[in-house]
């Protein structure tokens, strides 16, 4: 990705006082739980959309004092332009913490997580991460081509006018 | 990969450098690297760097610009050929990094243009090893997708170009 090389040192805490809880994978019923209730409050699952089967996708949840205010969830899918399965990333935050920059907190431990689960299951082949943004929703960062912290680089639009934003792992080869 | 330090890079990205375009006519004629439809004349003018090895041209990088419409930005893509003598060397290598350097200096002094990186389009087949990764470090041209005929397009974003 068109990027700046990578730094190897421990990432910022995160601001605001936000803690960052990983649960990709790990079947963590208190995070499940308070996302489960967080999507309820909010109405953000789509009709036919389990909160319960949503839980299962979550990468990590950032919480304010002890309150879960956003999260960060992915399904793994084959993106065909790219001939590798992708970890497809969304993310909610409680619209009272909008400027909390709580998904920013988010981006740097979710790539984390994901590319060390990718590294512990070869099996997956999970190549990076991919996100379809809708600019209006980030302002003048939407216009960085590569987004520093996730490293989510321009590589496309959709139909309907979204960026597509892909990282590829480090560790990932083709065939 | 470290930088070949033997050699001395010339730039010429609309440089109007007579004796470098001068000297790239040569190297092509010498090494019959243009096809007969090409005229010298009008590639010198593509001209981004030479590379010198005891005053004598052994490397030329040019670059063409042109819209990558997936991205809606336009892109300079390169053409790199260096001199049989050193290709076990790291002659491309080195011309890579500076041409890259060159013409990202160049597209935040020109605006206007709207240079938004480096793009390329790879035969997988003639890189097969290092067309598995799908990021270079050393142009910093990461895979953005593959065409319906199996080429890799790749794309460098500069770092301060703003989307529209």
């Amino acid at each position: 990705m068109a990027r700046v090389p990578k730094s190897k040192a421990a990432p910022p805490p995160p601001p605001g006082g936000l803690e960052i809880r990983p649960a990709w994978r790990r079947d963590d019923a208190a995070i499940e739980r308070d996302a489960i209730e967080f999507w309820t409050r909010l109405n953000l699952l789509p009709p036919g959309v389990s909160g319960e089967a949503r839980a299962k996708e979550l990468i990590a949840a950032a919480y304010k004092d002890g309150r879960l205010i956003a999260v960060a969830t992915a399904t793994i899918e084959y993106v065909d332009y790219l001939r590798a399965r992708f970890a497809v990333l969304r993310g909610a935050t409680d619209p009272e913490h909008r400027r909390s920059r709580a998904q920013l907190a988010l981006a740097v431990p979710s790539r984390d997580i994901l590319h060390e689960w990718a590294k512990a299951h070869p099996e997956e082949g999970l190549a990076g991460g991919i996100a379809f943004v809708e600019t209006a929703e980030w302002g003048e960062f939407a216009r960085l081509p590569v987004w520093p912290e996730s490293e989510l680089t321009l590589i496309g639009y959709t139909p309907d006018g979204r960026q597509i934003r892909a990282a590829w792992f480090d560790h990932f080869r083709f065939g | 990969m470290p930088p070949a330090e033997d050699l001395e890079i010339r730039p010429g990205w609309r440089a109007g450098d007579g004796k470098l375009e001068a000297d790239a006519i040569a190297f092509w004629k010498r090494l019959g690297l243009l096809p007969a439809h090409v005229d010298p004349e009008a590639r010198a003018k593509e001209i981004v760097l030479g590379a010198y090895k005891d005053d004598r041209l052994v490397g030329l990088t040019t670059a063409i610009v042109g819209p990558l419409d997936f991205l809606r930005a336009r892109f300079a893509f390169l053409r790199s050929a260096v001199d049989p003598e050193l290709r076990r060397g790291h002659a491309a290598a080195t011309m890579a990094y500076h041409a890259r350097a060159l013409l990202e200096r160049w597209s935040a002094e020109h605006p206007e243009e709207k240079l938004a990186g480096l793009g390329a389009a790879i035969e997988s087949r003639q890189l097969a090893e290092i067309a598995r990764e799908p990021y270079w470090p050393g142009t910093r041209l990461m895979l953005a997708r593959f065409l319906p005929d199996g080429r890799q397009v790749r794309v460098s974003w500069f770092s301060h170009y703003r989307v529209d």
